[in-house]
């Protein structure tokens, strides 16, 4: 896996090689995120972004069917934000999701997220400036505002207060090849002050995002997080975090539907604790509203 | 704004540990003797089989297909942290418990791990 994440790496540089810096643009990607990962894209100056994502239950599988009408009775995430652009390139957010992702054992991940972002487009690919990719960077910290319970054996135990926090950090490449073809890639870095017994506090990934665009309104995208530590490796029952999306821009907000096998939608949550398989039915639909505000 | 992403960077990063859970206890229920009629019974009335919630667990047998399903171990034990999923849940009514103790926690594990006995 990671040789196809280096050859999408690779093909990325050639490609930037290749065409020189014949096309001007503005957007690599619609919105901020593609599907599960950030994008490149930040918020212009004084934009409000207002987000609501939303995971279903898984659609087949044990849990999946009928008996759940595919999932869509049961609410694996949801996630409220609000982001604005300081600057073009500099934005920041406060949002809420209701976390809780699980490990293969069913160990339960921190819930009840309460998490600040911040991202930085460093580059910004275009013809003017001779940047042949756009780069940015994510900073996320999350804390969780669950209520304290009792037991050793638990991660909401929350012993010490830092024990509520979590972080990520990603540094994201990406380029628009034409007016319908954008890839990226990315190398992340998840931090738990506090894992389940065996897992490891840091735990490095990486990511590959494509977007198709189909027609004027709608685009196709596709995005990969593949995590790596000692105990995924070594721990049967993680899956690579894969999705599948449409979006559709209506030039106020954009309109996203996807299929994604992650159960949660912060970085800091889908990282660690995807252990939902395609294969065994265990994806979900998704969707996310994003309305921009000029302030 | 410089100094705002400084001091917020300050705060996020001074918050950090580097800790684990501690291993899962091998030998808790050594000299625990956990059974339905002795212990369990109370402590599911208690908490879970009343009105309104499940009535149908008032006995053994109503508790037996949850138990040999994997449910009930699932929900109590598993997924306790959860609020909504994880028995008792925080929407328990009022006066009824939304949490078990550390002791009736360890009293449910020790007497799934021997099988749930009836007596």
């Amino acid at each position: 896996m990671r040789h196809l994440l280096l050859s999408l790496s690779l093909s990325l540089a050639l490609g930037t090689f290749l065409h020189g810096q014949d096309l001007v643009h503005l957007e690599t990607f619609k919105d901020t995120r593609v599907i599960n990962t950030h994008s490149t894209e930040t918020l212009n100056k004084r934009r409000l972004d207002v987000r609501i994502g939303h995971r279903f239950g898984d659609i087949a599988g044990d849990r999946g069917g009928f008996s759940t009408f595919y999932g869509l009775e049961s609410a694996a995430d949801v996630l409220f934000a609000f982001e604005y652009g300081l600057t073009d390139q500099l934005m920041i957010g406060v949002s809420r999701a209701k976390g809780g992702g699980r490990l293969p054992n069913g160990t339960r991940g921190l819930d009840q997220l309460l998490s600040l972002t911040a991202k930085y487009r460093v580059l910004t690919q275009s013809e003017e400036t001779g940047n042949p990719l756009s780069v940015a960077v994510l900073g996320v910290g999350t804390m969780s505002a669950a209520e304290r319970i009792e037991g050793a054996d638990v991660l909401q135990n929350f012993e010490k207060f830092a024990h509520r926090f979590a972080y990520h950090g990603q540094l994201i490449a990406a380029r628009k090849f034409s007016d319908i073809f954008s890839l990226q890639t990315s190398l992340g870095i998840t931090y738990r002050n506090l894992v389940p017994f065996g897992d490891d506090n840091i735990i490095y990934s990486v990511g590959a995002a494509s977007r198709i665009q189909l027609t004027k309104v709608f685009g196709l995208i596709l995005d990969a997080t593949f995590p790596f530590s000692e105990y995924r490796a070594n721990t049967e029952g993680f899956a690579p975090i894969l999705g599948l999306g449409l979006e559709i821009d209506t030039g106020g907000h954009v309109f996203q539907v996807n299929l994604t096998n992650a159960t949660q939608i912060m970085e800091t949550d889908y990282i660690p604790y995807s252990s939902s398989q395609w294969a065994n039915g265990e994806f979900r639909l998704g969707f996310t509203i994003s309305r921009l505000f000029n302030l | 704004m410089l100094r705002f992403t400084f001091l917020f960077l300050i705060c996020l990063f001074m918050a950090c540990t580097f800790d684990e859970l501690p291993m899962p206890e091998e030998n808790a229920c050594d000299g625990v003797q956990a059974t339905y009629d002795l212990n369990i019974r109370q402590i599911v009335e208690e908490t879970c089989a009343y009105a309104g919630c499940h009535p149908e667990y008032s006995d053994y047998e109503g508790l037996l297909p949850v138990l040999r399903y994997g449910s009930f171990q699932s929900r109590v034990i598993t997924l306790r942290s959860d609020g909504n999923l994880g028995m008792p849940p925080d929407y328990a009514p009022v006066g009824r418990p939304t949490d078990l103790s550390l002791e009736q926690l360890n009293l449910i594990r020790c007497w799934l791990s021997s099988d749930y006995p009836e007596n």
